[in-house]
């Protein structure tokens, strides 16, 4: 078995995000990393949306990213830690809208080490050098110059090493152009390793050392450090030289402290608390990540605590020297793991779990009434400030950014009864939990619907003059009229237009400069902008019967497959061609290119005839109206369209971008849609790529999107074809069949479609390009584990647990005590104010889902059960569990003694886990009866169980339990589930259970797969096989009776098989009579699974299944991750495919190396090399690369570039999309 | 890229010819002493190290060897232990639940690991009563096993056991009763590919019900008409297979008791009774 790894969507948690003038334009862009890929993405200072520009796939793990600016320069470049052991610098190229590589420095091995630089970067404000460290040991200093031409360079290592130390956190402190400054959070533990007593672990302080980089000298010291009191998780760094006092700000547990080299006093201020708040007060608080905002004039920090207060943080300077640290509550947001205020005034803020936020500060909270805390305002040590949140105020939502991670479960299946299967996925963390429904397609939002009198045939929008940025008019087309709208605030009719109303409409669009032309069956209608009207009308009974219509020239075909061509002159004049075409049979569709800009016509035509040909005709003055070139069909076409597509982003300053090509899509009648490479010199049709898109004939329009042209297809669903990020996609969209459309451009809606769907008229715009899935999401109260679908009424049934939580009763117990404590706290004045702030503590209602949950502590567990319609979103059911229950386990049985199709649902509970070091008070086994709708759980019986009930799966009309490591049937009885059978030799703890027929595959927390067999006869449960790789599972899924694949929790994807001379018919052993020299290895099963596949995904897979995505297609493992990816690992169906794409990968490897330097074939074999998976990511990577280099490696496989990327395409549509 | 062939047709030919003398001439090896690999190589099952050979002779060659010898007679010393614990076992088992093992089912299932040192043959015995809806008794019969099969190094009886070399001795004499090993790499070689159908076959087996069930198979799949008797024989079988799997067993007396480490209803004291 050979596997494709294709990934469907990638990660979309964020782990860093940087910002700066990457592309050297004015505008900024903000640079995230996605764990192993980078992303550019670019606010819109005008509508707040935020684009993506490029995507890339690094095949490393990204530890650490930093922008930094040579003095003077005015573009940012990149730095990236990550494992390979190397730095590298990259620089965004805007005009072929990629990352190059500037430099690449090795100076350690590959790999997540302790000693290995990588985890931190630091950055000399100036841009002068930069720090790259590891956690232990090592540091080192690059220094950064530019040589003659102005190109950036890179010195040879600078050692800052110091062994026995630790580092939790490194900066570039602002000197100005004093020589760079480094400070970093450490800790030394020598003492503490020899000490034997222990004491000295006590005693040890952290430190925060400042490392001087001597450009004189060109050497690194370590120029002084310094004993901290609290223990501190970051540092920020504090403007200097002329713009600030210079000095860090360090975050440790419940204080922020500004320290400085020099005669600086330290000056320390406590983090303000909530008030009121159900937390334990005793818990310390600390600050999570940070934003610094600096202008000419001024500077501030805002802060994010880990309950998601932002404060604005400013310094007092007496003379450079701070006085004084000034804190405001700023406003409340989900907890980040990295926010960028940009210089428009944005405020990103990418999110640990859940979607990512861009929000526009509108206030800075400089002149409102909340309370302003200072270092400066006398406090008891211990005593801090008191705050109480409030909604946002200073910020404003702008857009949100959908992140699917954490993905903690996921199933695909048609619920919905759409054919396509959905996929239905548990996501997030905490509150801000979310069920979300999947579904391949493109986000459409519906701007207007208006109805309108009948039903029309055909929708245009045309401009009033070229140079206009909005559409003017929309011409509607019915069976005997034409209706024209003029777009202004509102859309009304028009009759003033100098369309002719009394007839439909074959075709209309703006001519030349100024005017308009409306072919209509009888002839042309040319409409000057003065309002004078040219007609053309047709000879004798002849009508047109097709036409096609650009902006300079007009083709019509009359009836009997005549063709008319005409072209405007300089002095605006539509002028016939003198001779007339006559084809060999009826013209059903046409089509002309736009006309490219500084030409004076389009120089082809496209005509689909009635005999299932699509001929090519040149419209060049010098061969005018002589065929080019003919592409026979399977089927008649039903609608041509030219489009030029991949055409590269123009930059910022109006430099060309790169050119595309022309494409002609012919959509046919059988619901096949084909895109043919036009070949813009000699219109030969070559590359021709099929896809079927529904059942009814396919029509093409051509619109714009993101700046460039894109084809909408509409056959019995509507796609939109489109060239976003180096590829081709072709998406279908979420949203009802519709008959005709064609751009819409106004004020509310730059980039819309309007279009005709029965009598109806609706104005479309389709925001999300390159977004694969379209999402509904349902928000539920703590993280979702696990859940089963409940088939016949396509219901979920899900359990959440929460660790460190209250559950609701709890929460409104500790609200009423902590009422009464604060009215008894009052004395006798203020018992009516304090009776008033009790009441309104406790109608307080802040959204958990923003505000966050109290913490409960270590130990404290809230779940619920949830029985949820995933179709509308609605809850049937919630049982609410008592506090310190955790559902971890759950599964949907029919019982073999029980009355047939009566379902159950049992759910394991776990009371008083301790997750480290592991304890537990027992558990339970909930059983359930569903009802026949599953709208209602009704509790049967509760089973006590000594250890975690942590799988569930039904086999054989019972129920296979593990509970701790050790796995049991169980089978219903009358009070309690009753346990049948035991096997005690699974050594840790079982995390999956997976049954297919007699056999049964156990996954083990850290020990791999146990193959169970299930002896009826002697009632027993014999291992028989196991693996021979100490596999961490996180999920199993059974491909078929031999196979299963696994996942486990270091990321790597195995397929193991148990071999043809494998039997399950073994004995157990406890009695000794199974041969000595027949044990494994240190008691391991006599056989063992052999390995099919291994591959490294590089984030965590929580869910495997084998499903078909596509109706019609074939099926496929699919994989969710932690990190939000939705991939596919395919099996190939042919040994020449196999060959073809490996060796493919081969030449992407050498030709192409990753971005951020790691070896792609050793990231692929992290933990074990890699074996019969190809990656299809690196492959597809092909389309992106120098043409050049495409055109290489394509020779050496024998192909052109367009064959190799059809292939690439192939095998993605087949399985998926 | 393209190899140069050395020597020609006639030269392989001969060599091949050479060697299947060699195979067909060298001694006699019984089946389960060694294991023809999937990459059509040989290995020793008696020596712990699984030698590979890639020739018959060679590895008859290794089996006259010094090394072998030595961990024959450590072998022979071993299999005589875990056959008397076996035995044991067997006989406790035997006391406790007055169950006989399968033993047809046990050689079906040896055969199958290619662990045939053991039991080939079952033979009659009157102290056992019970019929498990099986065609032929199990029975438990000590002296019967050591005496009829040719495992000369269960010698129960006696307490003095033969010493090492006599016991290889005596092994080796009984050789040549067992299959030769040259016919079932034969066998191998004219089925080749054989393996990959069987594989495939598995997944229809999953519908397959356990073992016991083979008589029901068999009186399913028979074309003759099952009789009354069968399928009343055939009711029991899955009536009792219930009862096994619910956690009861028979003891000495052929009854039905609860099996303390299984969970019943408060109120289950007597096994359910059969369906009519």
């Amino acid at each position: 078995m050979h596997l494709y790894n294709l990934t469907l969507q990638r990660a979309t948690g964020i782990t860093h995000a940087v910002h700066g003038n990457f592309s050297g334009s004015k505008m900024q862009e903000i640079l995230v990393s996605r764990g192993k890929s980078l992303e550019l993405l670019r606010p819109d200072p005008n509508t707040g949306k935020v684009h993506t520009l490029l995507t890339v796939e690094v095949f490393g793990i990204v530890r650490s990213l930093m922008a930094f600016r040579l003095t003077g320069g005015t573009k940012d470049y990149i730095v990236v830690g990550s494992d390979s052991g190397r730095i590298v610098i990259l620089e965004y190229i805007s005009t072929k809208n990629i990352f190059e590589k500037v430099h690449q420095e090795t100076f350690g091995k590959s790999g997540c080490r302790r000693i290995v630089p990588g985890q931190y970067l630091a950055i000399d404000p100036k841009g002068r050098a930069v720090m790259i460290g590891a956690i232990e040991k090592q540091k080192l200093v690059y220094i950064l110059n530019r040589d003659a031409e102005a190109r950036l360079t890179i010195s040879s290592p600078l050692e800052a090493h110091k062994s026995n130390t630790l580092v939790y956190h490194t900066v570039g402190v602002d000197a100005g152009f004093e020589n760079p400054m480094f400070a970093c959070l450490e800790i030394d533990y020598e003492e503490a390793d020899t000490d034997p007593t222990g004491e000295a672990a006590h005693k040890t302080q952290q430190t925060l050392t400042f490392y001087e980089l001597d450009l004189g000298l060109n050497h690194v010291v370590r120029k002084y450090s310094e004993p901290l009191e609290e223990h501190a998780n970051f540092l920020v760094s504090v403007p200097g030289g002329n713009d600030g006092p210079s000095g860090v700000l360090i975050c440790s547990e419940n204080y922020l402290t500004y320290k400085n080299l020099g005669d600086q006093h330290d000056i320390r201020c406590p983090i303000p608390r909530r008030r009121n708040d159900l937390d334990d007060p005793e818990r310390g608080m600390i600050f999570v990540c940070s934003a610094t905002h600096k202008t000419k004039s001024m500077f501030f920090f805002l802060a994010q605590t880990e309950q998601g207060d932002i404060f604005k943080i400013t310094l007092e300077t007496d003379e450079d020297m701070v006085t004084e640290i000034k804190l405001k509550y700023f406003d409340t947001v989900p907890v980040a793991s990295a926010m960028c205020v940009m210089k428009t005034g944005f405020l990103f803020v990418a999110s640990e779990f859940g979607n990512h936020y861009l929000y526009q500060i509108a206030h800075l909270g400089d002149d409102d009434d909340e309370p302003e805390f200072s270092s400066a305002m006398p406090l008891e040590e211990g005593d801090t400030f008191f705050f109480a949140p409030r909604p946002l105020r200073n910020l404003v939502l702008v857009d949100e950014l959908d992140s699917l991670s954490p993905i903690l479960a996921c199933q695909v299946a048609d619920l919905a009864n759409e054919d396509t299967p959905q996929l239905y996925m548990l996501c997030g963390r905490g509150p801000r939990s979310s069920v979300r429904v999947l579904r391949h397609g493109l986000e459409v939002s519906e701007m207007a619907v208006s109805e309108l009198p009948g039903n029309p045939n055909a929708v245009w929008t045309v401009k009033r003059r070229v140079d206009e940025e909005y559409d003017a008019y929309i011409i509607v087309s019915f069976v005997n009229a034409t209706l024209v709208l003029s777009i202004g605030e509102t859309v009304e009719e028009v009759t003033d237009s100098g369309f002719l109303g009394t007839t439909p409409t074959l075709s209309c669009s703006a001519l030349g400069e100024d005017a308009l032309v409306q072919v209509y069956p009888d002839g042309i209608r040319h409409i000057r902008a003065d309002k004078r009207v040219n007609e053309w009308k047709t000879p004798g009974k002849k009508t047109i019967v097709k036409c096609a219509v650009n902006q300079r020239q007009v083709v019509i075909a009359l009836t009997g497959g005549e063709l008319v061509y005409f072209e405007m002159d300089p002095t605006g004049q539509l002028n016939e061609y003198t001779e007339r075409k006559e084809m060999p049979s009826e013209a059903v569709c046409m089509a002309l290119a736009n006309v490219p800009a500084g030409e004076q016509r389009s120089r082809f035509l496209a005509v689909g005839l009635a005999d299932n040909t699509v001929r090519i005709i040149s419209l060049d003055p010098l061969d005018c109206l002589s065929p080019l070139s003919m592409q026979a069909l399977p089927a008649a076409a039903e609608s041509l369209c030219i489009v030029e597509m991949g055409a590269g982003e123009t930059g910022g300053e109006g430099e060309p971008g790169t050119t595309g090509s022309l494409y002609l899509n012919i959509g046919l009648q059988n619901g096949v849609l084909l895109r043919t490479v036009l070949d813009q010199v000699t219109g030969d049709l070559a590359d021709t790529r099929t896809r079927y898109l529904g059942s009814r004939p396919v029509k093409l329009f051509r619109i714009r999107m993101q700046g460039s042209e894109a084809v909408l297809a509409m056959s019995s669903r509507s796609w939109l074809s489109y060239y976003y990020q180096n590829r081709f996609h072709l998406t279908p969209l979420s949203y009802e069949s519709l008959e005709y459309a064609s751009g819409f451009s106004s004020e509310q809606c730059p980039e819309g479609v309007v279009a005709i769907s029965t009598n109806t008229l609706r104005i479309l715009a389709l925001e999300k390009l390159g977004a694969v899935f379209n999402q509904v999401s349902f928000p539920v109260d703590y993280t979702p584990r696990k859940f089963v679908i409940h088939q016949e009424s396509a219901h979920l049934i899900i359990t959440e647990t929460e660790h460190n939580a209250y559950t609701e009763d709890t929460k409104k117990q500790r609200r009423i005590q902590m009422a009464e404590e604060m009215q008894e706290a009052a004395g006798e004045e203020e018992q009516e104010l304090a009776r008033e702030m009790a009441e309104a503590f406790l109608n307080e209602d802040l959204p958990e889902s923003v505000f966050s949950a109290p913490k409960a502590g270590p130990g404290m567990w809230a779940s619920v059960i949830r029985v949820l319609d995933p179709v509308e979103g609605r809850t049937e059911q919630l049982i609410k569990l008592d506090q310190n229950e955790a559902a971890l386990s759950i599964a949907l049985v029919k019982f073999a003694n029980q009355a047939d199709n009566q379902q159950f649902v049992v759910v394991g509970v776990a009371k008083e886990l301790q997750l480290n070091p592991r304890q537990v008070g027992g558990g339970f086994l909930y059983t359930y009866k569903v009802n026949a709708d599953c709208t209602h759980l009704e509790l049967v019986h509760k089973t006590p169980v000594d250890e975690v009930p942590s799988a569930i799966a039904p086999f054989q009309g019972r129920i296979l339990v593990g509970v701790g490591r050790m796995l049991r049937l169980y089978d219903m009885g009358r009070k309690k589930l009753l346990r049948k059978c035991e096997n005690k030799h699974i050594p840790n703890l079982i995390v999956n259970i997976q049954a297919m027929g007699r056999r049964i595959f156990v996954s083990d927390v850290q020990e791999s797969l146990y193959m169970v067999r299930y002896k009826r006869q002697e009632n027993q449960l014999i291992i028989f096989a196991d693996d021979t790789h100490p596999r961490w599972i996180t999920i199993a899924t059974v491909l078929d009776f031999d196979t299963v694949a696994t996942a486990d929790k270091f990321g790597n994807i195995a397929v193991i098989r148990l071999t043809g001379n494998v039997t399950d018919d073994v004995d157990e052993d406890p009695t000794g009579n199974k041969a000595l020299w027949d044990r494994g290895l240190l008691n391991g099963a006599a056989q063992k699974a052999g390995i099919v596949a291994n591959f490294h995904v590089g984030e965590i897979c929580m869910s495997l299944q084998r499903a078909t995505l596509i109706p019609g297609g074939s099926e496929s493992l699919v994989y969710t991750t932690l990190s939000g990816t939705v991939g596919v690992l395919v099996p190939f169906t042919s040994h020449e495919d196999q060959d073809f794409f490996q060796h493919l990968e081969m030449h992407m490897r050498s030709e192409n190396p990753p971005l951020c330097g790691r070896d792609h074939l050793s990231f692929r074999s992290y933990y074990y090399p890699v074996k019969n998976v190809l990656d299809g990511d690196l492959c597809e990577q092909f389309n992106s690369i120098d043409i050049a280099k495409q055109k290489s490696i394509a020779d050496d496989l024998d192909r052109t570039p367009s064959e190799v990327s059809k292939k690439l395409e192939d095998i993605r549509t087949r399985y998926a999309f | 890229m393209s190899f140069k062939r050395d020597g020609d047709d006639l030269n392989l030919l001969r060599s091949l010819k050479h060697r299947r003398v060699c195979e067909l001439l060298s001694s006699h090896i019984p089946d389960d002493e060694a294991m023809l690999l999937k990459n059509g190589r040989l290995t020793c099952m008696i020596c712990t190290h699984r030698p590979i050979f890639d020739t018959l002779s060679m590895l008859a060659i290794h089996r006259k060897g010094k090394k072998h010898v030595s961990e024959l007679s450590k072998y022979l010393l071993h299999k005589r232990e875990l056959d008397t614990k076996k035995l044991k076992s067997e006989q406790r088992r035997y006391l406790c639940t007055g169950l006989v093992e399968s033993m047809g089912h046990r050689a079906l299932s040896g055969e199958a690991q290619g662990n045939k040192l053991l039991i080939t043959q079952v033979a009659y015995s009157s102290c056992s009563k019970q019929r498990l809806g099986l065609q032929r008794k199990p029975i438990l019969d000590i002296e019967n096993i050591s005496k009829e099969t040719e495992i000369p190094g269960v010698a129960t009886k006696n307490n003095v056991f033969p010493s090492a070399s006599a016991q290889v001795r005596q092994y080796l004499k009984g050789l040549w009763k067992k299959k030769p090993l040259e016919k079932t790499v034969e066998k191998c070689r004219e089925n080749y590919g054989e393996g990959w159908a069987k594989s495939l076959n598995n997944v229809v087996d999953i519908s397959l019900p356990d073992c016991p069930e083979s008589i029901l198979e068999d009186t399913a799949t028979s074309s003759r008409p099952c009789s009354e008797e069968d399928v009343a024989r055939k009711k029991k079988a899955d009536h009792e297979l219930k009862l096994k799997m619910s956690g009861w067993i028979k003891n000495a007396d052929g009854k039905w008791v609860q099996d303390p480490d299984v969970e019943f209803d408060s109120d289950e004291h007597e096994p359910p009774k059969s369906s009519d």
